[in-house]
């Protein structure tokens, strides 16, 4: 590692080489009692006001200075600058990164230090409702790109020196910085210990997204063990249960860990309206997921198999919808559902003014004229309509549900009902299996327990009960040993 | 690596549901008698020789806590004991075989779906080698899981069917003797893999496995008995004409929505028989290990397990000879008696044996 030499001249050529051809790199030189002296900074990082009022200003007005280089810096530094941030280097690599981060650095001719200054001055996005994660009656503010900014908006909401936030980086080249948060003496010590140890592990080169980090946090499976959030409520709720969140700059979206799979059907929304609808909610979510991921299959398996499961009436009618449509229920579904999810891709991918376009043609040529004209029948229609709203309904399990659907398809269709029977032993046997952070995913279910399951999962009880004794996550049935 | 251990109810539960399968599979032809209610004492005979059976795999629970029989064969009686892991493994391949076989003959002879039976079975013995793979502790969270479904499903179809009970398909007891009880002891203990599975898997669990142990031989004659007393209470003499006597309660559900639920039955059927299949297999596992001396169980043992298992449920499906023999309830009755009382007491024994031969060494 380089240091930062006695000369100036060679530090100028140093930084101006590993900076040759960036036209965001300036350099300012002045004299400063005599000294020769360069001031440092990346342009659009910086404050160019804070710059000329809190550094060029006062070391211009400044007195004369006594000494050589390296006590004319401790003036200086003890002195005439008081910027909040500001730090001493001697590594031209840590100089290199300062620099890239936002800050000025000054550099004088016979000192080996650096002097290096927070005036960082980029644009960036005030805090918005998160549009992923739409409530209705919870805070309206989001996570922004700045991962400080993100912090601050974590500690204005839990005023406790419990709160930690330890300081980590991913990413050979981007240096990504980021903040690992939990209340100490609540989140397990081996659970912060294995997030900073595999964060370690992190081999990527370049970190542009909180969503790069969790194939380096879980240890795969169907269903993810780490959680992802938008929201500063959100992620306050779940670090009280004992959850370490990590803060990734540039991304506005929260890593949780450990994240079990009851939690991707909880809501804030449900913890602000009155437990009795709370519940009621819960069971539409857990109706929903079971419909969204076996309706197709069971559709398929009953009309293709098992039509003595149904009614007559109901029977007839699909009956006679089928006999007018040139596929098998199966490619009928595969069909329509595949045209689904390229309608929703488009939706999602086209520019603004384009998606409503997109959803029109898409609903009225998917759903009127390919009925109409004796393609697809109407209850196929009906069951991957139905499939894709019930998905919207757990939004967080979305990506393994688009291929559970599929996979549940096609066993229904080789293998009937009993098909999508040992598809279901299998995701269970899977759910079972997996754990997050040595927390059993599947907990407080399997392993059962029936005081956390009719506290948050099967009922969602009064905010008297759940403020008499915390769910703390090491503390769910099944967890390896995770004390403190 | 440490190893995990599941709690004495996860344990009884997954003997529960694999108890469920091998119920659900009945039939006169084997009960050795038309009058189902028979079956019913016979089956509180059986639980209660059961509690007999199991007491040299208690004892040696109690000497060596940490070691499952076939592990303890092999330290207590060196080379001599190297069999006992083995036979715990034939043991294990035979009754699934058979479970699995009597599953693909309901398939085929009842039925008979557009596509191979054989593809179901195989499906079914890999999904349970997916969960042998994965460990115990996995397959005992499915199983519970899988116990409520099950409860579920039995549960409708229970509650659907009991209005067409009538008292006078009942017969009295013991009206030909009791030549059918006696069958149906044997046939009840000969069908029980608990006690090889306790015998293997009993040192992974915890808690208070004895409590386990009664509860799951009450609520498994309290859900026999119902299960039979509504066979006999609504199909009568007509189950004794029918394979799958269960079967054919189901198949007469009706639901304003749903007009038959034998699906449902038929899908409990499969999910049991994973549950069943995987523990066995996961026994297997441990057999392996104990037969190569080594502390990790071996992965090498599920899969071989489940191709010698998948073999056995084919051979015999599709072939009557084979049927003949590994179904038959003497045989089955022979080695469930011999894997739950027999090799236990004798590793018991040797045990004692050679704790008395080698104090005097130590005193000397």
């Amino acid at each position: 590692m380089e240091k930062v030499s006695q000369s100036l001249a060679e530090n100028q050529k140093y930084l101006q080489d590993q900076f040759k051809n960036s036209m965001d790199f300036m350099m300012r030189e002045l004299t400063l009692s005599g000294t020769a002296g360069a001031l440092f900074a990346l342009d659009g990082l910086v404050s160019k006001q804070t710059i000329t009022l809190s550094i060029l200003n006062p070391l211009m007005g400044a007195p004369v200075m006594p000494g050589d280089g390296p006590m004319k810096m401790k003036f200086i530094e003890q002195n005439v600058l008081g910027s909040v941030e500001q730090k001493r280097e001697t590594q031209m690599e840590q100089i290199l990164l300062l620099l890239m981060s936002g800050f000025a650095v000054l550099l004088l001719d016979g000192c080996g230090d650096a002097l290096a200054f927070g005036v960082q001055g980029f644009d960036s996005r005030g805090p918005e409702e998160p549009q992923n994660e739409v409530m209705q009656r919870g805070a309206k503010d989001g996570f922004t790109e700045s991962y400080q900014s993100n912090m601050a908006m974590i500690r204005r909401r839990m005023k406790t020196t419990s709160l930690k936030f330890e300081k980590a980086q991913v990413g050979g080249k981007s240096h990504t910085p980021l903040a690992i948060c939990y209340l100490e003496g609540v989140a397990s010590s081996q659970v912060i210990r294995k997030v900073k140890s595999r964060l370690k592990k992190c081999s990527l080169q370049t970190a542009l997204g909180a969503g790069y980090l969790v194939s380096f946090l879980e240890r795969g499976g169907i269903f993810t063990g780490v959680g992802m959030s938008e929201r500063p409520d959100v992620v306050c709720g779940k670090i009280e249960e004992g959850r370490v969140a990590i803060l990734v700059e540039g991304t506005p979206s929260v890593l949780l860990v450990p994240f079990l799979f009851v939690e991707n059907f909880q809501t804030l929304d449900d913890y602000l309206t009155r437990p009795f609808y709370g519940t009621f909610i819960r069971w539409l979510k857990y109706l929903a997921f079971f419909l969204s991921a076996f309706l197709p299959g069971l559709y398929v398996a009953i009309t293709t198999h098992h039509p003595e499961l149904l009614p007559e009436s109901l029977l007839l009618k699909i009956a006679e919808a089928e006999a007018q449509t040139p596929f098998p229920v199966m490619a009928e579904t595969l069909l329509l559902y595949f045209l689904y999810e390229v309608l929703r891709e488009a939706g999602l991918r086209a520019p603004r003014s384009l998606s409503a376009t997109v959803s029109i043609v898409g609903g009225l040529v998917v759903g009127d004229t390919a009925v109409s004209a004796g393609l697809v029948s109407a209850p196929s229609l009906l069951v991957v309509a139905l499939t894709a709203i019930a998905g919207y309904a757990v939004p967080r399990l979305y990506e393994p549900l688009a291929l559970l659907r599929l996979a549940f398809l096609l066993a229904g269709n080789f293998l009937g009902v009993w098909g999508v029977m040992l598809g279901l032993v299998l995701l269970l046997l899977n759910l079972c299996g997996s754990e997050s952070f040595g927390v059993p995913l599947l907990t407080p279910v399997a392993p059962y327990s029936g005081r956390l399951v009719f506290r948050d999962v099967f009922t969602r009880a009064g905010w008297q009960r759940l403020a008499q004794k915390d769910a703390v996550v090491q503390d769910m049935p099944g967890s390896r040993e995770l004390g403190q | 690596m440490a190893k995990r251990k599941i709690s004495a109810a996860q344990f009884f539960i997954s003997m529960f549901v694999s108890r469920v399968v091998v119920t659900i599979a009945l039939n006169g032809r084997y009960t050795g008698g038309e009058n189902m209610l028979e079956s019913i004492v016979s089956y509180v005979l059986a639980m209660g020789l059961g509690f007999l059976i199991a007491l040299p795999i208690w004892g040696l629970q109690k000497r060596r806590p940490q070691w499952d029989v076939a592990r303890a064969a092999v330290e207590d009686m060196g080379a001599l004991g190297k069999p006992v892991p083995l036979l715990y493994f034939l043991y294990f391949v035979v009754v699934n075989g058979t479970s699995l076989a009597l599953f693909q003959l309901f398939l085929m002879d009842t039925i008979n779906p557009a596509f191979s039976a054989a593809l179901v079975t195989t499906a079914l013995v890999g999904a349970a080698l997916y969960g042998a793979l994965r460990g115990i502790e996995t397959v005992a969270r499915c199983a519970a899981c899988v116990f409520v479904l099950l409860l579920l499903g039995c549960g409708l179809v229970f509650g659907i069917v009991a209005w067409r009970f009538s008292a006078e398909n009942l017969e009295p007891l013991f009206y030909n003797g009791f030549h059918q009880t006696y069958e149906g002891v044997l046939l009840f203990i000969a069908r029980t893999s608990v006690f090889a599975d306790m015998a293997m898997l009993l040192p992974m669990v915890k808690g208070r496995k004895g409590l386990g142990f009664a509860c799951w031989a009450g609520g498994t004659a309290l859900f026999v008995g119902l299960l039979l007393f509504l066979v006999a209470g609504c199909l009568g003499r007509y189950a004794y004409t029918q394979n799958f006597p269960v079967y054919a309660l189901a198949a007469i559900t009706q639901v304003r929505s749903m007009q038959r639920l034998d699906a449902v039955f038929t899908g409990v059927w499969m999910m049991g028989l994973v549950v069943k299949l995987a523990f066995d297999m996961y026994g297997c596992r441990l057999c392996l290990a104990a037969l190569k001396s080594s502390p990790d169980d071996s992965r090498g043992g599920a899969w071989a397990a489940a191709l010698l298992i998948l073999a056995v449920a084919l051979c015999t499906a599709l072939l009557p000879p084979v049927r003949a023999v590994l179904l038959d309830t003497r045989l089955l009755c022979i080695c469930t008696v011999a894997a739950g009382f027999l090799l236990p007491l004798l590793v018991l024994v040797s045990g004692l044996f050679r704790k008395k031969t080698k104090a005097p060494e130590d005193g000397a």
